[in-house]
C-alpha cells in the first residue's frame, strides 16, 4: 500500500466537545445574519476584510484557539479550531481581516518566535485587533519560491531589507507581514540563504499599491521596501533557516477546509432558485454534495493529523488540489442548473453570487501553491517513496 | 508540527468511541486476511478463476474464521462488527480476490443479525426481488411463492446459500433458498465474475426459511452499496499502487517515465481519486450506524462510483499499451472497478438520492446535511 497517512484512516469523527463548539458558532451565525451583520459571498476569507467582524470573533474566544493562554489563546483543541473555522467560511462569513494571522504567522511565531516575539503579537493577534499580511511572493517568484530577490544586509542592531513583494492581500489594511528575505548564498541545494522578518508595514520605506483585480476588487497589494529598517528582535527563527520555516507555514496555509469551500456559498444560493430533484438537475446536485461530504471528509482527516502534531504536507497537497479543483467545478455545474446573466451588482443574490464566483475562480487553482505545482509535490512523494 | 502545548496535552491518540473492535484487533483481521490473500490469490489464480470462482480462497477465510466475521458467535459467526467485516472485504478485493465476501460477510452476516437467525455455512449468494423486477413474490401460507427470474444476481452459480430480499405485503422479507432448487443461467460481470440469471418455477419457500427484516428494501440496498464502496476503495489502491511502481519502472527516452512531469501529474491526481475514495468509504463507515448513515452512503457510493471511473481511466493512462493486455495485472482491478461501480446503484441512482435529501435539507439546511447536525 501507499505510504500515505491518508491511505490509513482511523476514527476521525469530530469529538463531542467540538460538536457542542460549532452549535455555538451556528447560533452567532444565525444572529448575526437576522441584524443584517453580514450578506455571505463566495471567497470571503479571502476579500472579506471586516476587522469588527473579527473582533467579535476574538471577544468569543474563536481566534487563537489553539494557542497558550500564556499568549492570548485559549487551549483548545485543534479540532475545535476545524468546527470554527469551517463553520464560518460555509456561511460565507467575512473573516479575512484576520485569517493569516490566525491560520499561519500565529503557528509561525509560536513556533519559532523568541518569547519576546509571542508576547508582543500574540495576544493583540487572538483578539482580532492585530492583522498580518503574507510577504512571500515576488513579481519573479511565484511557484519558485525560493528564488526570492528580496536582500536583507545586516547594519548595526539589524537589517535592512529592499525588495519588492506582490499578491499580498491586504497589505494596505494590515499592520506587519512576515517576509522571506535573502540573506546569504543559495547553496548547492537552491534552498539556503533565507529568512524570516516581522516588518511593520507603516515602516519609513514601505510604499504600498494596490493591484486591481480583472473583477475591479482591489485585495491583493504590491509592497515595495525601500532600505526598510528592522531590528535584530523581528528576526523570527534562525537566520538562514528560512527555507524550512517557510514551508511549515505553508503547511498551514494550505491544509484549511477554505480550500474547498471558497464556491460552497453559490451552491447554496442556486438551491433558493430550483427544486433540487428536477430531472437532470438532481444527478448535478447529488454529485456536488457528495464531492462536498467526501472532500470535508478528506479535510476532517487533515485537521485530525494536525491535531496530533503531524505535518502532513503531500497529503494537504493532494487535498488542497481536489478542494480547489472542485471549487471550479462547481461553478462550472451550478451555472448551467440555473442560466442568468451574471452581474456582482444584481438584485438578486444568486446572480450576484455567480458573478463574485466566475470572476474570481480562476485564483483558487492558483493561490497558495498552483494546481500544477501541487500535483508535482504529490507525484513526486509517491515515486520517490 | 505545532511547538505548543494544547490544553489536551501533547498529540493524542483518536478518541475511544464506542466502535467494537480495538486498533489491535482490527490489525489482526488486516494482517491476517492480507497473508491469506496473498498465499491463495495471486493474479494467475485471478485469471484463472474468471467465470468462476477460487475455492481455496475461500475456505482459507472460512478455516481463519474471516469468512463470518461480525455475525455474532450465537448466530454461527466470528464476532466483530462492521469496521471488521470492512477489512476483510477490503483485503480481499485488495487482490481481486474472485470470491462472494462482500456478499456473505459484510451483507449475509448482517441480514443475519438483522433477522437473528443462525447463518448456514457455505458461499452466499443475495438478490434484491424490486417490485419492478422479474420475479413475483406473493405470500404462500406463512411462506412465499416465487415466479419469475431475476438477473444478474452475484455468484449465483457457486453459492450454496442464495438470499433474497423482497418487499410483501409491506414486510421486508429475507428468504434463503437452496440454489440447486432454480434455474441458474451462467453470466459475467466486465470483471469476468459471476453474474447469473436465477429462475424461480413457482418456487415454494417454507415459512422455516422466511423472516422478517426490520428495516425496508432500501437499507438492504444501502449496506450492498457501501460494501462496493469499500470494495472499489481497495480496488483503487492497488490501482494507485501498480500505477506508481510500473512508471518507477518502465523505461522510456532513456529514464523511467515517472521522471516525466506529465506522467507524475497523473499519478498525482490518480492518488487525489484515491484518496477522496478512501475518505469517503472510511466516513460513510464511521457514520453507518447513525441518523447519518442514508445521506453518507448515497454520498460515498456517488462519489466512490466516480473516483472508480476516474481512477481507472487515468491508470491505464500511466501503463499504456501494456496495461490493455490480459497478461498484465491492471485489468484484474480495472474491470472490477468498471462493474463494481454499476452494482447496488451507480451515480445516477445514488445521485438522485443524495438530491432529495438536499430538497428535504432545503438551502439553509445543506451545510447541516453535509457537517452533520
Amino acid at each position: 500500500m501507499i505510504d500515505l497517512d491518508i491511505f490509513r484512516p482511523h476514527d476521525f469523527r469530530i469529538p463531542p466537545v467540538a460538536e457542542e463548539l460549532r452549535q455555538d458558532v451556528r447560533r452567532f451565525l444565525a444572529e448575526q445574519r437576522e441584524r443584517g451583520g453580514f450578506v455571505p459571498r463566495c471567497n470571503a476569507w479571502l476579500e472579506a476584510h471586516d476587522p469588527t467582524f473579527s473582533r467579535e470573533l476574538g471577544r468569543r474566544g474563536w481566534l487563537g484557539m489553539t494557542w497558550p493562554k500564556a499568549y492570548g489563546g485559549h487551549e483548545r483543541s485543534g479540532l475545535e479550531r476545524f468546527v470554527v473555522i469551517e463553520e464560518l467560511l460555509a456561511a460565507g462569513a467575512p473573516v479575512a481581516a484576520h485569517w493569516v494571522a490566525d491560520r499561519q504567522t500565529g503557528p509561525t511565531l509560536l513556533r519559532y518566535g523568541t518569547e519576546q516575539l509571542k508576547q508582543r503579537f500574540l495576544p493583540a493577534m487572538a483578539r482580532g485587533e492585530y492583522c498580518f499580511a503574507i510577504g512571500m511572493s515576488e513579481p519573479d517568484s511565484g511557484s519558485d519560491l525560493a528564488s526570492v530577490r528580496t536582500r536583507a544586509a545586516r547594519v548595526d542592531g539589524g537589517w535592512r531589507i529592499t525588495g519588492t513583494k506582490v499578491w499580498t492581500s491586504h497589505a494596505s489594511r494590515s499592520d506587519s507581514f512576515i517576509a522571506l528575505c535573502r540573506t546569504g548564498p543559495r547553496g548547492d541545494d537552491r534552498h539556503g540563504g533565507l529568512s524570516q522578518f516581522i516588518v511593520d508595514l507603516r515602516a519609513p520605506g514601505v510604499t504600498i499599491n494596490p493591484i486591481e483585480m480583472l473583477n475591479g476588487h482591489h485585495h491583493f497589494d504590491e509592497v515595495v521596501l525601500d532600505a526598510v529598517e528592522v531590528p535584530d528582535d523581528l528576526v523570527v527563527g534562525e537566520v538562514g533557516n528560512g527555507w524550512a520555516q517557510v514551508n511549515a507555514e505553508l503547511a498551514h496555509e494550505r491544509s484549511g477546509p477554505e480550500r474547498l469551500l471558497s464556491s460552497f456559498p453559490l451552491l447554496v444560493a442556486l438551491l433558493r432558485e430550483i427544486d433540487p430533484t428536477a430531472p437532470a438537475v438532481a444527478e448535478r446536485i447529488g454529485e456536488l454534495t457528495a464531492a462536498v461530504w467526501s472532500l470535508r471528509q478528506m479535510s476532517q482527516f487533515i485537521a485530525w493529523q494536525l491535531h496530533q502534531g503531524k505535518a502532513p504536507a503531500i497529503e494537504a497537497a493532494l487535498v488542497k488540489d481536489a478542494g480547489t479543483t472542485f471549487e471550479r467545478l462547481l461553478i462550472e455545474v451550478v451555472r448551467l442548473l440555473a442560466p442568468v446573466e451574471p452581474a456582482e451588482d444584481a438584485a438578486d443574490h444568486y446572480s450576484a453570487l455567480l458573478a463574485q464566483a466566475v470572476l474570481t475562480a480562476p485564483g483558487f487553482t492558483l493561490r497558495g501553491g498552483t494546481t500544477e505545482v501541487l500535483r508535482e509535490i504529490v507525484g513526486k512523494g509517491l515515486v520517490s517513496a | 508540527m505545532s511547538g505548543h502545548e494544547t490544553a489536551s496535552g501533547s498529540p493524542e491518540s483518536p478518541p475511544a468511541h464506542d466502535i467494537g473492535s480495538s486498533a489491535e484487533d482490527r490489525d489482526l483481521v488486516r494482517q491476517s486476511v492480507a497473508g491469506l490473500a496473498r498465499e491463495h490469490c495471486p493474479p494467475e489464480e485471478v485469471v484463472a478463476a474468471e467465470g468462476s470462482w477460487l475455492p481455496k480462497l475461500w475456505q482459507a477465510l472460512v478455516d481463519s474464521g474471516m469468512a463470518t466475521v461480525s455475525l455474532p458467535e450465537s448466530l454461527g459467526g466470528s464476532g466483530g462488527d462492521l469496521h471488521d467485516a470492512a477489512i476483510v472485504v477490503a483485503e480481499v478485493s485488495r487482490r481481486a480476490g474472485p470470491v462472494p465476501v462482500m456478499e456473505t460477510t459484510f451483507l449475509a452476516c448482517w441480514l443475519h443479525g438483522l433477522a437473528q437467525v443462525p447463518m448456514a455455512s457455505g458461499p452466499h449468494a443475495v438478490a434484491l426481488l424490486e417490485p419492478s423486477g422479474g420475479v413475483e413474490v406473493t405470500e404462500d401460507g406463512d411462506g412465499l411463492r416465487l415466479r419469475g427470474s431475476a438477473d444478474r444476481v452475484a455468484w449465483a452459480g457457486i453459492c450454496e446459500q442464495l438470499l433474497l430480499v423482497a418487499t410483501v405485503a409491506g414486510r421486508t422479507v429475507l428468504a434463503r433458498v437452496d440454489p440447486s432448487t432454480c434455474k441458474i443461467t451462467p453470466g459475467r460481470s466486465l470483471a469476468g465474475e459471476p453474474r447469473d440469471r436465477v429462475g424461480f418455477d413457482d418456487l415454494n419457500v417454507p415459512a422455516a426459511s422466511c423472516w422478517t427484516l426490520d428495516v425496508e428494501m432500501d437499507a438492504v440496498r444501502r449496506r450492498g452499496a457501501l460494501g462496493r464502496v469499500i470494495q472499489m476503495t481497495a480496488a483503487l489502491e492497488s490501482v494507485l499502487e501498480i500505477s506508481v511502481r510500473y512508471a518507477g519502472e518502465r523505461e522510456q527516452f532513456g529514464r523511467p517515465i515517472a521522471r516525466f512531469q506529465s506522467v507524475r501529474q497523473l499519478l498525482a491526481q490518480l492518488a487525489g481519486e484515491t484518496g477522496i475514495a478512501v475518505a469517503a468509504c472510511h466516513g460513510a463507515l464511521l457514520d453507518a450506524g447513525s441518523t447519518d448513515a442514508e445521506f453518507a452512503i448515497a454520498a460515498a457510493k456517488t462519489r466512490v462510483s466516480g473516483a472508480a471511473s476516474k481512477g481507472a481511466a487515468l491508470a491505464h493512462q500511466v501503463l499504456g499499451a501494456i496495461g490493455m493486455t490480459r497478461e498484465h495485472e491492471l485489468h484484474l482491478h480495472t474491470r472490477r472497478l468498471w462493474s463494481w461501480r454499476e452494482e447496488y446503484g451507480n451515480e445516477t441512482w445514488w445521485s438522485r438520492r443524495v438530491a432529495d435529501q438536499v430538497r428535504d435539507a432545503g438551502a439553509d439546511g445543506l451545510w447541516t446535511l453535509v457537517a452533520g447536525a
